[in-house]
């Protein structure tokens, strides 16, 4: 089920009635869990059992692991969590890539094999699910994290419906006390969750879903248009990944507050960062997290050598980029941008501002020096968003040389200047939108706005009917729903 | 950081979410206001092709058995011709309940599953797009119901899902534009204005230049989709209940380009092939009988020009008067016996 149908709403609505009747805690959870598997078989019922057998394994691994003293025992435990966990996600996302990579090598080699592949459907957010289940037993293995005693609020944890299909991924110390407490939903919970709802489907209908045109019809034939227009249409989709994704984590954190919930924050306006090392600690901080704590500081994180911190870096955004997709394409992404954070790591400058802090400084406006260090982060970011965004290898190399051929075209920056006047209104509205994440930067979303009710509700009309206005035609889907 | 659940007292709480809950009646209450002032105006297009359903259906309601009932997609719509089925097949009453392919098998069986009765002929010319990729489309179902509202009694779960995740979006292209007529209203090939009393377009006797171009050759990957199962099992079911009620049904392929044909010929010999093991005696033609050089097809693959489709009704009203003479076993054995 998708957060921008009607579908949704309805459900919603329906299901947080309920909620709001039932008269304790206990019952409430029944109710997210029947309905959250209900939202995921929306898809595909078969999804919903894959989740339950990889939520039952981890839920006796986790039971299991804290009844045992033995450092063997305790071992093979969480290699069986690790290895149902990445079994699943690598016979489900990776199989395919790996048996055609095998194969090719092999064909260099002068072994002709036969590429064996599986057709098989990703289900719908198995990452971001298989992710906060595997970060339970690790954190019980750890002993960290008592393992939870009740089986339904176990269950109500993995598959919470607003943040199942793409996260924030949550850790189970943060969210699983939740669903061991008696929720209290505050009257400010509901209006602010609502109005977080509102600007994550402006951030989606309105903008993401409309740059995403000009990005798919460059993208998909990058041969056929000039380097200023395929730079442009990289520029949107850095836009446009932004908006989608971070639309989706409003939507689900907003609908999370309805139900008494506080998800953590996924972005912190990451395009005003100043540094590679803090744009990563602004975007998809929630994934960024989990590999910061159970990959890059097992490596040894930054108590290591700098050689070795640098190597631990890599190997951990590279790791990311695959997390994201069997290709490539990903690899090669996250491998960029360990890179570019690596000279910080060697020169021991590391950015200092946390997601809290304000980003690009206290003043109303940006000051010179800060500007240009934003625009250089976000030149950056954009140039790595090629490799995210083709379709293969070879269409990102080929936008790469058709910018560089074209670098000193000027009809090709006519041609790009054609596109803009063509989407005059989006573009006027993208502006719009980069003002109010400016000047709202210190706030948990865009729509907290401290006015008069009139003021606000005619502000709240007005973007609900220009996102009827500017919806696509089709239902569109969120970009990390393929993750 | 662990969250902060605040605790209040209970009635503090009902007061407070009582007030919310006026607030949000009474924004509620504002946006179909203005709600109602954009969409003001706004009605259905009377030329729209799906129209047409609420004839068909009158027609199914008025007849009674014996009855030859078309059933399928464009195929039918645009490449049979009533009057010549009725004379060959010896059935005079013919109605063609066919509209387009895109509104599913499901919806298209459910149309008439409930009306047949002893004497009657089922004529279901299905399209390949059937069994190889998943054809419905949530647009057209939502044209559809707002044609004929009650269609929705004819849908199934998974239409009646894809009609409500894009009702949104359907609301948004109407508050487009009011005086939005859908795309097809200027295109002649969709016009109401060309069926006839039996149900059938004739617009292939009325238009001979088409501007739109054959389509590009028929993309079928019978393994990637598995569709073919389901949608076989389907057609079983149908002929197997129609049985029950004493009426006939018959299937027949739809008419292709010859290149398209060859494009996908492995994957028709499947489909003929697991069809005519579900379906044995049932089948009116061999695919290769279907197909036509370009200068048949009127603007798109399954869509014929004047002759032809006289041609092909001919064909097939022969084929059915012939069945019709033979003593067939009433219903389908189960494959598993």
């Amino acid at each position: 089920m998708t957060f921008t149908t009607l579908t949704f709403l309805l459900f919603l609505g329906l299901v947080l009635g309920v909620y709001r009747a039932l008269p304790n805690r206990r019952t409430q959870n029944v109710l997210l869990i029947l309905s959250s598997y209900a939202f995921y078989s929306w898809w595909d019922w078969r999804f919903s059992v894959l989740m339950l057998v990889s939520s039952l394994v981890d839920f006796l691994v986790g039971k299991r692991l804290a009844q045992v003293d033995g450092t063997r025992s305790r071992k093979w435990l969480l290699a069986a969590s690790l290895g149902a966990n990445l079994g699943l996600l690598g016979t489900f996302k990776y199989f395919n890539f790996f048996a055609a990579e095998l194969t090719d090598l092999a064909a260099s080699l002068g072994l002709n094999l036969h590429p064996v592949t599986l057709r098989l459907v990703l289900p719908v957010g198995i990452s971001f699910y298989t992710f906060q289940t595997l970060s339970y037993t690790i954190d019980i293995y750890r002993r960290q994290l008592e393992p939870s005693k009740s089986l339904l609020d176990y269950l109500a944890f993995v598959s919470f419906f607003p943040q199942l299909v793409a996260g924030p991924i949550e850790r189970a110390a943060h969210l699983l006390p939740q669903f061991q407490q008696p929720r209290q939903v505050r009257e400010s919970d509901l209006v602010d969750g609502l109005r977080q709802i509102l600007w994550g489907f402006v951030k989606k209908l309105v903008l993401a879903d409309n740059l995403a045109r000009i990005v798919d019809l460059h993208y998909a034939n990058p041969g056929e248009s000039s380097g200023p227009v395929l730079m442009l249409a990289t520029v949107c989709f850095g836009f446009q990944i932004y908006l989608d994704f971070s639309g989706y984590s409003d939507i689900a954190t907003g609908t999370a507050r309805l139900f008494g919930f506080r998800l953590m924050r996924n972005f912190a306006n990451p395009y005003f960062s100043m540094s590679a090392a803090e744009f990563w600690r602004r975007w998809h901080i929630s994934l960024s997290t989990w590999f910061r704590d159970y990959v890059y500081i097992p490596l040894g994180g930054n108590r290591a050598s700098r050689a070795r911190q640098a190597f631990n870096l890599l190997a951990t955004f590279t790791l990311s980029g695959l997390w994201h997709g069997a290709s490539w394409n990903f690899v090669i992404w996250g491998a960029l941008n360990g890179l570019w954070i690596v000279p910080s790591v060697m020169t021991g400058r590391r950015a200092s501002e946390g997601p809290d802090d304000l980003p690009g400084g206290t003043a109303r406006l940006p000051q010179p020096r800060a500007l240009s260090r934003m625009l250089g982060t976000f030149a950056f970011v954009t140039l790595t968003w090629v490799f995210f965004r083709a379709d293969t290898l070879g269409d990102s190399l080929l936008i790469f040389e058709r910018a560089g051929l074209d670098l000193l075209t000027p009809s090709a920056y006519l041609e790009a200047w054609q596109v803009i006047g063509g989407e005059l209104g989006l573009f006027a509205l993208l502006g719009l939108f980069v003002l109010a994440e400016w000047f709202q930067r210190g706030k948990q979303h865009g729509l907290d706005l401290p006015w008069p009710r009139a003021a606000r509700w005619a502000v709240y009309s007005g973007l609900i009917w220009l996102c009827m206005y500017r919806m696509p035609n089709d239902v569109p889907t969120f970009i990390y729903f393929q993750f | 950081m662990p969250p902060t659940i605040e605790r209040q007292g209970s009635t503090q709480a009902i007061e407070s979410s009582g007030r919310l809950g006026v607030r949000v009646a009474i924004f509620l209450a504002l946006q179909f206001l203005v709600l109602a002032s954009l969409g003001w105006g706004y009605s259905r297009n009377e030329h729209a092709l799906l129209g047409a359903a609420r004839q068909k259906h009158a027609l199914l309601d008025a007849s009674g058995p014996p009855r030859l009932i078309l059933v399928g997609g464009s195929s039918v719509l645009y490449g049979l011709d009533s009057p010549t089925l009725a004379e060959t097949s010896g059935l005079s009453s013919v109605i063609n309940m066919a509209l387009t392919a895109p509104l599913g098998l499901e919806l298209m069986l459910n149309e008439v599953r409930g009306h047949l009765a002893e004497g009657d002929v089922v004529l279901l010319s299905f399209e390949y797009e059937h069994f190889c990729t998943d054809v419905v489309s949530a647009r057209d179902l939502i044209w559809l119901l707002e044609q004929r509202p009650i269609s929705l009694e004819d849908m199934g779960v998974d239409q009646l899902k894809l009609v409500l995740d894009r009702s949104l979006y359907h609301l948004g292209s109407v508050l487009r534009s009011r005086s939005w007529d859908g795309p097809r209203a200027h295109d002649p090939i969709h016009d109401i204005a060309y069926i006839n009393r039996y149900g059938d377009s004739t617009v292939s006797q009325h238009v001979d230049e088409v501007a739109a171009p054959i389509p590009t050759l028929l993309d079928c990957d019978l393994g990637r989709s598995g569709l073919i199962a389901t949608q076989v099992e389907k057609l079983r079911s149908f002929t197997t209940e129609a049985a029950a009620n004493g009426a006939e049904v018959y299937y027949a392929h739809p008419p292709l380009e010859a290149r398209s044909f060859e494009s996908a010929q492995a994957d028709i010999a499947v489909i003929h092939r697991r069809l005519s093991e579900a379906l044995p005696g049932r089948l009116l033609s061999e695919p290769v009988e279907a197909t036509h050089p370009v200068r048949d097809m009127l603007d798109s693959n399954y869509h014929l020009r004047h002759a032809p489709k006289l041609r092909r009704s001919r064909l097939l009203g022969d084929r059915i008067l012939e069945r019709q003479k033979r003593v067939e076993p009433r219903g389908i054995e189960p494959l598993t016996s």
